[in-house]
């Protein structure tokens, strides 16, 4: 009301008051109530899960970019004299079968993983968002043609496609990544459709189309930003799954050729044998542990993600209201015990 | 007279019902069954009636948001369901629409110098650097302050999201202007700045208006001619004061009837209508009104009346007012 008020009265504005009016609001205003978002937001992800979640993410993200430099040995240097040693401070995770230091394995494993996982994850929604959208958009047989085409492809296994694919160029990280890339691209059609459905009741789309914004605009600027969180949510909890996808592919072999085998699923698969089990615990449980580390991150960090991003959970409340709602439970909890022990003196009477 | 900006013919708009296992179609909405009308050139027609009478979707149609079933919608004489490609570009750039609810109006992700300038953009009408000069002018006409430019809509209360609402819709220069209710959802106090700003507009840049309400008092404020609509029909048309002083058909004559007048002395008989509103799905044969009405005769389940002029200017769709033609 008051902004209104005030509104009317500058009508009579000229071009120097405008200016001042634009310069005040870019170097602060703006700038403040943005900054108050950001913070807002983080402060929700304050669950004690999602920052394991998020240190997680961010050891593997550190990892993975810092292997060349904090990897104590070269990953795939063969070191016969020093082969199969238990975990020491010389070999913090031990070595394997042709002395070559697990750790360091690992830590270059990271790159490896990380890499298909986002790269995978980013092209499966480069190419099933737009679907998606264009989908809901079209509508009627041209949406049932795409989501069908979407429903077989949800219906290929990714071991067999992934096979396929390498069959077609070869083993080796690229077609493990087309793979995990084609299987995941419904997953997203999907969920953008689906935002996008809803998205296209609001009238903000209807007015678009009124100022003569063409199909293309539409999508992109006015549905696309508006689902954005769901879509984020799913991306980082199928990192973790693509990681997992990842593992079991080159546990197969399906993943780079020899000699760059430090992947982890490809160790495990490489170190898997009766000595391993029974007498080098160490080549199996670090690998098998940095995939479950990796996994967990990204799925603590997407579950954190999703209820900080849901409107409907956005309510903080303060410590003065929680008291308040405290104090009524109790109250009606009161209330629900006299109400029983009433009952049962009725029965007695 | 100046000759008329928009003249609709006979507009009719059904929306299928789909049903079963197969999604046949099942039924139709009638939402419009046959409404005409024209608006002169900066003239503002209030379109009044009931919820789910239609109004909305004559506005819709009018500007070609929504493609009719059949009818005729002319702009300036030439045939707006024609238009194809360019034409209709130029089209949307001459008519545009103010919608209901503000706050839903707005893409939540845009600043408000982007939702201004994307109109601009999109038809091209100005070279890049004149867009912010544009956006700062359209912020003026609308009274709100060129700080606002760089904020989100959800910073700004409901009138000052219908006044943004209402700079978009100026930002392409049109002529003709639909307002879907654009008070409805606002309080009281903010209605009537709404409408002066509506009212000044007018007269600044010679718009055409369709003002679409239910608001019997804000349309008589507004418009210069009312037409009432029930069930999908248009059943009268007059200037505003003609209507109000001397409501010809039964169904305008209930609803002034119901219309509160801040005079507490002030006698008045209401006409108290029986029974509901019946469904556009399956509407009354004859006139729809004639299961309410209480001027009823034998000929009104029987066939429908026609839409005819009784007066210059005054339009009825009744038997009470053309039994000779019956």
């Amino acid at each position: 009301m008051a902004d209104d008020d005030r509104a009317v009265k500058n009508k009579g504005l000229d071009s120097e008051v405008f200016h001042i009016g634009v310069t005040d609001l870019s170097s602060g205003v703006v700038e403040r109530t943005r900054m108050r978002r950001f913070l807002d937001f983080l402060s929700r992800l304050k669950n004690p899960l999602t920052i394991i979640g998020i240190v997680i993410v961010i050891g593997l993200i550190l990892a993975a970019v810092l292997a060349p430099f904090i990897a104590p040995y070269n990953p795939i240097k063969i070191d016969l004299t020093s082969k199969n040693l238990p975990p020491s401070l010389d070999h913090l995770f031990g070595t394997d079968g042709f002395g070559r230091d697990i750790f360091s394995r690992i830590l270059y494993g990271a790159q490896i993983s990380l890499f298909v996982g986002i790269v995978s994850v980013l092209g499966a929604v480069v190419v099933g968002v737009p679907l998606g959208i264009f989908s809901a958009y079209r509508g009627g047989y041209i949406d049932t043609l795409i989501m069908r085409i979407m429903d077989i492809m949800l219906a290929f296994p990714s071991i067999i496609l992934a096979i396929a694919i390498a069959m077609v160029i070869g083993a080796g990280m690229h077609a493990v990544t087309i793979a995990i890339l084609v299987v995941s691209v419904p997953i997203y059609a999907r969920i953008a459709r689906g935002s996008a459905l809803a998205v296209m009741q609001e009238t903000y789309i209807e007015a678009a189309r009124a100022i003569g914004a063409p199909g293309v605009r539409i999508i992109f600027k006015h549905i696309f930003p508006n689902i954005l969180a769901p879509i984020l949510v799913e991306m980082t909890l199928d990192i973790g799954s693509a990681v997992l996808s990842l593992a079991g592919l080159s546990f197969l072999g399906l993943g780079a050729p020899p000699p760059y085998t430090y992947d982890w699923g490809r160790m495990i698969s490489d170190y898997f044998s009766y000595q391993a089990v029974t007498r080098y615990w160490w080549q199996l449980t670090f690998p098998g542990l940095a995939i479950v580390f990796c996994v967990l991150g990204w799925n603590l960090l997407g579950d954190g993600l999703r209820d900080a991003m849901d409107p409907k959970l956005r309510l903080k409340l303060s410590k003065a209201a929680k008291k308040i709602i405290k104090d009524l439970k109790q109250k009606q909890h009161a209330l629900k015990r006299s109400f029983k022990s009433n009952k049962k003196v009725e029965v007695v009477n | 007279m100046t000759e008329p900006l928009i003249q609709v013919k006979n507009l009719v708009k059904y929306f299928p019902i789909y049903g079963g296992i197969l999604l046949k179609e099942i039924g139709r909405v009638h939402a419009v069954d046959g409404v005409s009308f024209e608006i002169n050139k900066q003239t503002t027609l209030g379109l009044v009636g009931e919820s789910g009478c239609g109004k909305t979707t004559v506005g819709r149609c009018t500007i070609r948001l929504i493609d009719p079933t059949s009818g005729e919608v002319y702009y300036n004489g030439e045939n707006v369901l024609k238009f194809r490609g360019k034409q209709l570009n130029q089209f949307r750039c001459n008519a545009q629409i103010v919608f209901q609810n503000p706050h839903a109006s707005l893409n939540p992700r845009m600043k408000i110098k982007d939702i201004l300038s994307e109109p601009i953009r999109i038809h091209k009408l100005l070279p890049k650097n004149e867009i912010e000069k544009r956006v700062l002018q359209l912020i003026n006409e609308v009274a709100l302050e060129p700080s606002h430019l760089l904020r989100y809509p959800h910073e700004f209360s409901g009138g000052q999201k219908q006044r943004i609402v209402i700079a978009r819709a100026l930002a392409l220069n049109p002529e003709f202007i639909v307002l879907d209710e654009p008070t409805s959802a606002l309080d009281v106090s903010v209605q009537a700045q709404i409408l002066n700003l509506l009212m000044d507009l007018q007269r600044k840049f010679k718009l055409t208006y369709l003002f679409i309400t239910h608001n019997l008092n804000i349309c008589r404020h507004i418009s210069d001619e009312i037409a009432v609509m029930y069930v999908g029909k248009m059943v009268e048309r007059a200037s505003a004061d003609e209507l109000f002083d001397e409501p010809l058909h039964p169904y305008t004559q209930a609803l002034l009837s119901a219309n509160p007048v801040p005079d507490p002395e002030a006698k008045r008989s209401k006409i108290i209508l029986k029974g509901e509103v019946p469904s556009p799905i399956n509407p009354p044969s004859g006139c729809r009104f004639h299961p309410r009405c209480p001027k009823r005769m034998d000929i009104c389940d029987k066939s429908e009346p026609p839409y005819i002029q009784i007066k210059p200017g005054h339009h009825v769709a009744c038997y009470l007012y053309s039994k000779n033609e019956s």
